[in-house]
């Protein structure tokens, strides 16, 4: 029951590699390219095999090629991609429909769509067709101030159809320096993608590479470019990156977002020195990047001084004494004065017009936050990180757009403590759920450092109950349920914001077995760790009856019904983002003149290393049954590898929660035997 | 400019009693209760200045009490080349009428309808709104005007669209230019309209509509339109982009669509031979109807080109000859010249599509249109041909088209016909499992279910859109077993006249029935479990809708091979449910080592009064209960 190499799945393909290395090193190069030609086709590519014959189309060919132009003294990026697809089924027909967006700069430059092919092949009677794309299938339009759309779609398209269009995006440097993310891998197989970009050795950028496939071509060759107008011959690097029959991306449950699991390729300019115009030096190393965000007038800027804090601060300063209720103090003033209007961020405008509109995105409210601490003499700085949605933060790749989100870092007795103000139902040092996505950077000059993001509080959901059974089987008593950690958080929230009345509708509409005559909540302000509700309940026929037996299930209504995990294999972590821990504790006063016939047996499962549990065990007390049935995942991520035992835990748990206790009914004499 | 003096004039005499309506504390308690959102002050005036032009100008003032009615802190305007955004502006007040700030242009987006499926129309929007604010109430007031040159369409005015939404005062006001009569229909509306002249011979028509208590959606409640106030307009002639027509009645639409589209049903030559060819060995005009159909299916796509009179005009059928693809005017123009072109008459069907989407106005002829079918009489029936599917049999409609009102386009001007209605014995699911049980209390089963018509519809995304491994997903979120594993599947389409579908299974069931001792717990029904559903916590207000979805009818036939040495603790009663929604019937009998276990359900769509909600939960509650019954076996 060992895992093999936890872990290894996760790190993924991410490698670094410095575009500047000028040694011409061939690499690996598994497999030929394909000898596609645009416009050329042979009949034998209708029959085209690929890893899923039944996917409802098929890339068979696609494309991407970035080189860098120098056009009237202006740089620009130039991308031509040219793109093969079979067409297998009617549901793939919008994809005979491509829609390309291009950028507008604000000072009139702007990309362009230029020189768009395309051609549909059609097998009939075992002729090949050939229907062209025409201008009248080409439309463009204005999406929004900064976006256009150009699309185009291809005629003549059934089952069975070959499209193919190739066409170029040309980018100035001052709309976009970096060439757009290639994806290896679509929602459709791909039997060969590939990717080559050439690079003059003026300009150094950075290369993530992420996913889950391998590559069959890994090349790099040195090459020369003549790039501006009398000057020599610039060397360049040529790159070149395939991957070839790459299955169709399946999305899997519990995960953050599906670009972190997509094979991919991105770049990143980090500087470029230019004949004659000197060096453009954009972060680099994570103190560049600390340095540039504690040097920016939107973030440093905004939390260096900040005057118009000193009274709030004096105030807070002479209500609290030791720093933990400072820090609580300055938190919760911060709290409860600005709102937040669920926007993330990293650059704020300007604090104090935050703080006197009282409300403002993440960045804005928590570099106010940290400013407030800091005029308070409190050491207080900004952690950058990445929110789930928005995807991993590479540890090898010091680049500002990785992070979308801010929030404020203190240390109090030797602890570092994140506090996320946008929130008022977090505790200090919680994290919402969307926060909780690997690491953060801890900007702050020279001392900055990465910070583990991992959550401190787990998912706790306890819920009990003492219940009464009659001779008809029905049940009275009381239920409580218990959150603490980000099940409080939660809980708390969803009550403040829904009320009282929707809330507990919404809970009892999931147990419609229940009539509830009397509701008590406790602890639903936003200080309290814990959140309680209690239901006074009566259970009509909660026991099914058969001659002389009643039988029901111990769980009642707080069972799990169905395995999250469902299918048996599993390619990518299951990410929960938090620890969770669920119990249920019951104990039934059984019905005069009725005895235990049969019990569900105990079961304790562990996952390997003890990593997570599942507890359930039903005794008898006297005339008292108890019940307890307890799960605890003690990771906030299981790797791949770990998938089976975590599915195995999660079946276990459904067919436990499913089981039945059988009472008999005893006649008066045979009870009075000793 | 007379108009615009009206528009002030009216204003005026309104601003005495508007003043307060920034002021978040003069809102009667009656209008808070249930409510995100006040509708403090609503006006639409809408100027018609000739057939072919007119202007709108909707001022609101609203209200905004709590989180939930920050949504209606925008407001949203859609355009096109036949209509122009003259004005939006707005202003954001605190809850004591201070300004807070004005809308400046930056906070007015502008967006094209980039819905991928669309690939290009002219239709676009403009959207303004306020930031999030700290603290409630507060309010926001907008002021939108637009121009018209297409008056095909005249206003729907309904003041109170949204739930929680109270009103407070709402003013509806059209202006008629001399010579021009307005048409209209009020729905549900307290009172009716006030007229007065205009000058020049022109009339005023005025709506008003005061102090309307927020409305909470209600499951199973009919849709919203026969509850919400509501007055429809429309003109008697109208011109657009130089096309002149007459309203008065559905013949006028009909003829005014078929002037409009005249002629665009020319097809090449070889393609009339190509037809003519294909449909040679056929004697019966729905015999041809189906092959031209097939022969669609195969060869266009539909892809959204939406341009032209405002979307109303067709590609010719020629160009459509040539890309093989159009929106649903085009293929159905199409298909029309392919039909003809072999002697088959059909005409275009307009209609107002969508699920649950309320039929058209009958008494009410109006443009209220969103699609177009292709409808063929036949010697036997007459066939609805929906042009854009690519898998549906010849004259299928489902609930998207199914049941309701469309409007035949011919030259004299045509009628409305009704597309035809599924009923319970239509949509079947009929399902046969054996299951082998062990001691322990595993199973195996092996499942096999056919469907038809509204109850295959679910399965036309997975069958024809998904791959093998996307489907085996699709199937392990439907199925609610516990702990289960999926061995094989299958799901094809049966060929014939309407559409049906067979799905197979083979599941291995962990624990299925439960062992306890000597017994095993076995609950009964495996697959077909119908839920509850939530009873009312507040007195129900509304008429109980089921709606065409609920005509069905389901059957289960469950044999279970009960293990060696196990018989049944007790007998099962048959059990029947009957009540005025639906029948339920589910009984089981042993034949030697076997258990055979047969449900049936019955319902059927309806509308009942309110009062019945109650027993409407009840039969729910005693389907559900009994769909979790089980039998018990003891070991001998």
């Amino acid at each position: 029951m060992q895992p093999t190499l936890p872990g290894r799945l996760l790190v993924l393909a991410v490698v670094c590699m410095l575009l500047q290395v000028s040694t011409a090193i061939a690499q690996k190069t598994i497999d030929a390219a394909p000898s596609i030609k645009f416009g050329k086709i042979t009949v034998d590519q209708f029959t085209s095999p690929s890893v899923d014959s039944t996917a409802e189309a098929v890339v068979l060919y696609d494309l991407g090629e970035v080189n860098i132009d120098v056009v009237s003294n202006e740089l620009w990026l130039e991308f031509t991609r040219h793109t093969r697809l079979l067409i297998r089924r009617k549901s793939a027909y919008p994809r005979a429909t491509v829609q390309v967006s291009t950028r507008r700069g604000r000072n009139g430059q702007h990309e362009f769509l230029g020189s768009v092919e395309g051609y549909t092949y059609n097998l009939v009677n075992g002729d090949l067709a050939i229907t062209k794309l025409t201008k009248d299938g080409q439309f463009s339009e204005k999406a929004s101030e900064d976006v256009w759309l150009e699309k185009f779609t291809l005629p003549n398209v059934r089952e069975g159809s070959i499209i193919e269009y190739k066409y170029t995006i040309r980018t100035p440097f001052s709309v976009n320096y970096n060439p757009r993310t290639w994806r290896f891998q679509q929602d459709i197989p791909v039997n060969w993608s590939e990717y080559r970009i050439v690079i003059p050795n003026y300009f150094y950028y950075k290369m993530i590479l992420g996913g889950y496939l391998p590559l069959a071509v890994n090349e790099k060759k040195n090459q020369t470019v003549a790039l501006f107008t009398g000057q020599p011959s610039a060397n360049a690097i040529a790159y070149r990156f395939a991957v070839k029959d790459a299955p169709a991306f399946q999305d899997e449950s519990y995960i953050t977002t599906d670009d972190d699991y997509l094979s991919k390729i991105d770049f990143e300019l980090a500087s470029y020195l230019l004949p004659g115009r000197g060096l453009h030096d954009l972060s680099i190393s994570w103190e560049a990047l600390d340095q540039t965000l504690v040097d920016h007038p939107k973030f440093g800027g905004q939390y260096k001084r900040a005057g118009f804090l000193q009274e709030t601060a004096q105030r807070l300063l002479s209500q609290h004494t030791d720093t933990l209720s400072r820090v609580t103090a300055a938190y919760d003033f911060v709290r409860q004065s600005i709102k937040w209007d669920e926007q993330p961020g990293v650059l704020s405008e300007n604090i104090k017009r935050v703080f006197d509109a009282k409300k403002g995105d993440a960045a804005d409210i928590n570099l106010l936050l940290v400013a407030l601490l800091r005029e308070m003499n409190i050491e207080a700085n900004p952690v950058v990180l990445s929110t789930r949605s928005h995807g991993r933060v590479h540890e090898a790749f010091a680049l500002l757009r990785m992070f979308n989100y801010v929030v404020a870092h203190v240390t109090v007795g030797g602890k570092d403590l994140l506090l996320d103000a946008t929130d008022p139902y977090l505790k200090p040092g919680m994290l919402p759920l969307h926060c909780l996505n690997g690491i953060g950077r801890l900007v702050r000059p020279k001392l900055g450092r990465l910070v583990s993001l991992a959550p401190i509080h787990s998912d706790i959901e306890s819920k009990s109950a003492t219940l009464t059974i009659n001779a008809d089987g029905d049940m009275t008593g009381t239920i409580t349920h218990s959150h603490s950690g980000y099940s409080a958080w939660s809980a708390q929230k969803k009550f403040a914001t829904e009320g009282r009345t929707k809330y507990l509708d919404a809970e009892q509409k999931k147990r419609p077995a229940w009539q509830v005559n009397q509701v008590e909540v406790a602890g639903a302000e936003r200080q309290s760790t814990i959140f309680n509700v209690t239901y006074t309940v009566a259970i009509p026929e909660a026991c099914s009856r058969v001659g002389d037996r009643l039988y029901f299930k111990p769980m009642i209504t707080e069972s799990r019904l169905e395995n999250p995990f469902k299918d048996p294999k599993r390619l990518f972590p299951v990410d929960f983002g938090v620890m969770i821990d669920e119990t249920f504790s019951a104990t039934y006063t059984l019905p005069d003149g009725y005895e235990v016939d049969e019990l569900p047996k105990m079961i304790n499962v562990k996952l390997p290393n003890n990593e997570g549990r599942f507890l359930y065990s039903v005794g008898l007390n006297g005339r008292q049954l108890q019940l307890v049935s307890r799960v605890s995942l003690r990771k906030p991520l299981y790797f791949a590898e770990e998938y089976p035992y975590l599915r195995e835990l999660f079946s276990q748990i459904v067919v436990k929660h499913a089981e039945q206790v059988v009472l008999k009914r005893v006649s008066l004499a045979e009870k009075k035997e000793p | 400019m007379k108009t615009i003096l009206v528009i002030l004039a009216f204003l005026a005499a309104h601003s005495a009693r508007t003043q307060d309506m920034y002021l978040a504390s003069t809102i009667p308690a009656a209008l808070t209760e249930n409510a995100h959102t006040v509708v403090r002050w609503h006006e639409t005036t809408f100027s018609v200045r000739s057939a072919g032009e007119a202007t709108q100008r909707i001022h609101s003032v609203v209200t905004i009490l709590d989180e939930l009615g920050d949504e209606h802190a925008r407001t949203i305007v859609g355009y096109d080349k036949l209509s122009k955004v003259t004005e939006l502006t707005g202003v954001l007040y605190d809850g004591n009428g201070n300004v807070i700030k004005k809308l400046k242009k930056s906070d007015i987006d502008d967006f094209s309808t980039y819905a991928d499926y669309n690939l290009f129309d002219d239709q676009r929007y403009k959207s303004a709104k306020f930031p999030k604010q700290p603290s409630y109430p507060y309010t926001v007031e907008f002021v939108i005007e637009t121009t018209e040159r297409n008056l095909m369409f005249y206003p729907t005015w309904v003041p109170q669209s949204s739930e929680h939404q109270s009103v407070e005062q709402a003013v509806f006001k059209v202006t008629m230019p001399k010579g021009l009569t307005l048409r209209y229909k009020e729905l549900n509306m307290p009172g009716t309209v006030a007229l007065s002249a205009a000058e020049d011979g022109g009339q005023h028509y005025v709506w008003k509509l005061l102090n309307r208590p927020a409305v909470e959606a209600e499951p199973f409640a009919p849709p919203g339109r026969e509850r919400q106030p509501a007055v429809y307009t429309a003109p008697t002639e109208f011109e657009v982009q130089g096309y002149r027509g007459n309203l008065k009645n559905w013949a006028d639409i009909s003829r005014f669509y078929y002037t409009l589209n005249q002629g665009r049903d020319q097809i090449p030559d070889d393609l009339r031979q190509r037809v003519a060819a294909l449909t040679a060995d056929e004697k019966t005009t729905i015999g041809k109807v189906q092959r031209i159909y097939r022969f669609l299916q195969e060869q266009t796509r539909y892809v959204s080109v939406q341009l032209g009179i405002g979307g109303w005009q067709t590609i010719e059928a020629q160009k459509v000859a040539i890309s093989k693809y159009g929106d649903c005017k085009a293929l159905t123009n199409y298909t029309k010249a392919l039909l003809n072109a072999v002697g088959v008459t059909a005409y275009p069907a307009l209609v107002r599509a969508g699920n649950g989407q309320p039929d058209v106005l009958v008494d009410f002829p109006s443009f209220h249109f969103n699609h177009v079918l292709l409808c063929v009489p036949t010697e036997q029936d007459t066939l609805f041909l929906e042009c854009t599917s690519g898998h549906d049999p010849a004259g299928y409609v489902g609930d998207f088209t199914g049941n309701r009102h469309v409007l035949l386009i011919m030259p004299e001007g045509g009628r409305l016909v009704r597309t035809p209605t599924y009923r319970a014995t239509d949509n079947v699911q009929q399902r046969r499992i054996s299951i082998k049980l062990t001691e322990q209390g595993d199973a195996t089963a092996d499942v096999r279910t056919y469907c038809t018509n509204l109850q295959r519809d679910n399965y036309v995304q997975p069958l024809y859109g998904l791959s093998r491994d996307e489907q085996r997903s699709w199937l392990l979120k439907r199925i609610t077993i516990p702990a289960f594993d999926l061995d094989s599947y299958s799901i094809r389409e049966e060929p014939g006249r309407i559409p049906a579908v067979t799905e197979t299974l083979s599941l291995t069931v962990r624990k299925w029935a439960t062992p306890s001792g000597t017994r095993l717990f076995v609950p009964l029904n495996l697959l077909s479990i119908l839920g509850p559903v939530a009873p009312a916590t507040q007195p129900r207000q509304s008429a109980v809708h089921l709606g065409a979805s609920y005509n069905f009818e389901d059957s289960d036939t469950i044999t279970y091979q009960i293990p060696k040495e196990f018989t049944p603790e007790f007998r099962l009663e048959p059990l029947t449910i009957e009540s005025k929604f639906g029948k339920y019937s589910a009984h089981a009998t042993i034949e030697g080592d076997k258990l055979v276990y047969i449900r049936r359900v019955s319902m059927h769509s309806g509308r009942f009064p309110a009062t019945d909600y109650s027993e409407w939960v009840a039969f729910r509650r005693q389907v559900a209960k009994a769909d979790r019954a089980q039998m018990v076996f003891i070991k001998r």
